[in-house]
């Protein structure tokens, strides 16, 4: 008989390790790194003219951190576009890929747990790509300006990495439902880019306060209401701010969830 | 106790019906589910893993249901898929090392070296499997259905991959295991002459039912082979008296040797032995065209067309 169980919490980090391990690898790390700078560089400079106002270095401290706060807070939401690109590919090499060069059925015909397989490859696509984010943010910042997050208004750079995180994780839930249904990596890259990309155009259209629950107009005014709480373009409501809520954290967690249940109930390979 | 017990199995893919009914039973030993290609055979493997729900029927496995318990199928039970793919990026030793901690194993590294050394696969483990060839990625998909000591392992088209002498390895590495460790192997394959070495049962599956299934001994009686070769000094001289006799429904001759088709084995034998005293022909060989499973298939599949 075999030994095994499927409450070992090992073979959850196993399957953590596994995805890392054959997710990201050269040169699919390599890429993402590239891109996250092309990113981050600019906006820690604070934007794209930003480096010909580079002050002297006396007074950077105190008189710039609050516009660079402002560049990063704007930049974040328009990090979008690259996010899309980074986790339609990710999450396409990822579930699509296995699942259309049999990796899936290998990997469902031992005794795995579906929740489990499903919850670590949600963990990997989303934490990997955020920490690669967020590390390179503060190196940049921290390389360029040392010492310039101290002068952020208090929590800003843990709430500007928060409102990045849940971006990341609407982001990841259309490419994982894309990616899980077509099946076919390139198809479903395709898929994930033009349905986000759709829907970030949508939302210009869309009247307030229902344009805030589609990025990047609900990461921004998650991000405004945080960094400019009277009103920065102009007053937002507190509708606007429990739309942008529902849409960027409820509506992802919701497709998730479904998600996880079609893989664990009906998912065949 | 039965290994495997199907009733019903049905199951369509769009306008595909890949399964019409498929029932199956399976007792402990080396079974061979044979079959042309597209007969259903990866899809009743499918469903018996769980990977697949069948649209009618039900499948258990040592009692389990394949698709509602199939963890508890999947725990007892190991595959090695059709052309199987690993991660490339691995080596065959940390794809090992992986697939025991999914078993919970204690101590994957040590499964994965006594595995590796059971396949006789120690030298190229660590390297990536990017660089294997095809029996190589066979021997490391033989090793990761061993691991954690299953009690049936399921093999589909286990040999398609390999050359004649890593067939033969192949299979007498089977029949070690079954005699050794008494390993339950269901074997599928469409090349049949292979199965005869290591297989006790054998299930003929045709158009998603199974046509014929039982011990390979009883089948032999149940279908008797209709098809011989003859080798003898004179094949033409032969083949004109055997036409004469009327023993022979069909007969040809090539290459030397002469090729019957009969309803009735005793009558062509006694024939041919009064043939070659009568004419003093020397008989090099007599015996059927086709190995014992090939003849029971042949027959099975004519049966068929018939119907």
């Amino acid at each position: 008989m075999r030994k095994n169980s499927s409450k070992t919490p090992g073979k959850f980090f196993s399957l953590i390790r596994w995805e890392l391990e054959k997710t990201f690898t050269f040169p699919t790390l390599a890429i993402i790194i590239a891109v996250v700078l092309y990113i981050t560089v600019p906006a820690t400079f604070g934007g794209s003219s930003g480096r010909s106002q580079m002050p002297p270095w006396t007074e950077v401290l105190n008189r710039f951190a609050p516009s660079w706060t402002m560049a990063l807070s704007n930049h974040i939401p328009t990090s979008f576009m690259y996010s899309v690109f980074i986790f339609a590919a990710l999450t396409s090499n990822s579930l699509s890929r296995d699942m259309s060069r049999g990796y899936m059925r290998v990997l469902l015909s031992y005794p795995i747990d579906r929740t489990k397989f499903f919850l670590s490859k949600i963990l990997v696509l989303l934490l990997v790509p955020f920490l690669i984010f967020t590390c390179s943010l503060l190196f940049v910042a921290a390389l360029v300006f040392p010492g310039l997050f101290l002068h952020m208004p208090p929590l800003g750079v843990a709430y500007m990495i928060i409102v990045m995180l849940v971006q990341m994780f609407f982001i990841l839930s259309i490419s994982l439902s894309a990616s899980l249904h077509i099946r076919q990596p390139v198809m479903s890259f395709l898929a994930s880019v033009i349905t986000l990309i759709a829907m970030e155009q949508i939302s210009l259209y869309l009247a307030a306060p229902y344009r805030y629950l589609l990025p990047t107009r609900g990461t921004r005014i998650l991000m405004n209401y945080y960094f400019y709480p009277s009103g920065f373009e102009f007053q937002y409501a507190p509708s606007d701010l429990l739309m942008a809520l529902f849409g960027m954290l409820i509506v992802p967690a919701v497709i998730l969830i479904i998600n996880l249940i079609y893989f664990k109930r009906r998912f065949q390979t | 106790m039965l290994v495997i017990e199907a009733d019903g199995l049905t199951k369509r893919f769009g306008n595909v019906h890949a399964l019409r009914g498929l029932n199956l039973r399976v007792g402990k030993g080396v079974m061979g589910l044979v079959g042309p290609n597209g007969a259903g055979k990866t899809t009743t493997i499918g469903i018996l893993l769980g990977l697949l729900k069948p649209d009618g029927g039900k499948a258990l496995i040592f009692g389990f249901d394949c698709w509602r318990d199939s963890f508890e199928v999947r725990s007892r039970v190991s595959v090695l898929h059709e052309k199987p793919v690993y991660p490339s990026s691995f080596t065959g030793r940390r794809y090992l090392e992986y697939v025991a901690e999914f078993y919970g194993i204690a101590n994957p590294k040590e499964q994965a070296a006594r595995l590796l050394s059971v396949v006789g696969f120690s030298g190229a483990a660590d390297r990536k499997i990017s660089t294997y060839s095809a029996g190589m990625v066979q021997r490391i998909g033989l090793a990761q259905a061993l691991i954690g000591e299953p009690e049936l392992v399921i093999l589909d088209e286990p040999t398609a991959n390999l050359d004649p002498i890593g067939r033969a390895e192949f299979l007498e590495k089977i029949r070690e295991l079954h005699q050794e460790q008494s390993i339950s192997f269901l074997i599928s394959t469409h090349i049949l002459g292979e199965l005869e070495r290591v297989c006790d049962n054998v299930a003929i599956i045709d158009r998603g039912v199974v046509k014929e299934q039982g011990k390979i001994e009883e089948l032999t009686k149940k279908h008797q082979p209709k098809d011989y070769m003859i080798v003898v000094s004179k094949p033409q001289l032969l083949s004109r008296e055997i036409k004469k006799s009327g023993a022979a429904k069909e007969m040809r001759v090539e290459g030397g040797k002469v090729f019957v088709e009969t309803d009735n084995r005793h009558r062509l034998q006694d024939e041919v032995i009064r043939i070659i005293q009568e004419h003093k022909l020397e008989l090099v060989a007599m015996g059927p065209q086709y190995g014992i499973l090939e003849s029971i298939y042949r027959d099975v599949m004519e049966e068929k067309e018939i119907a």
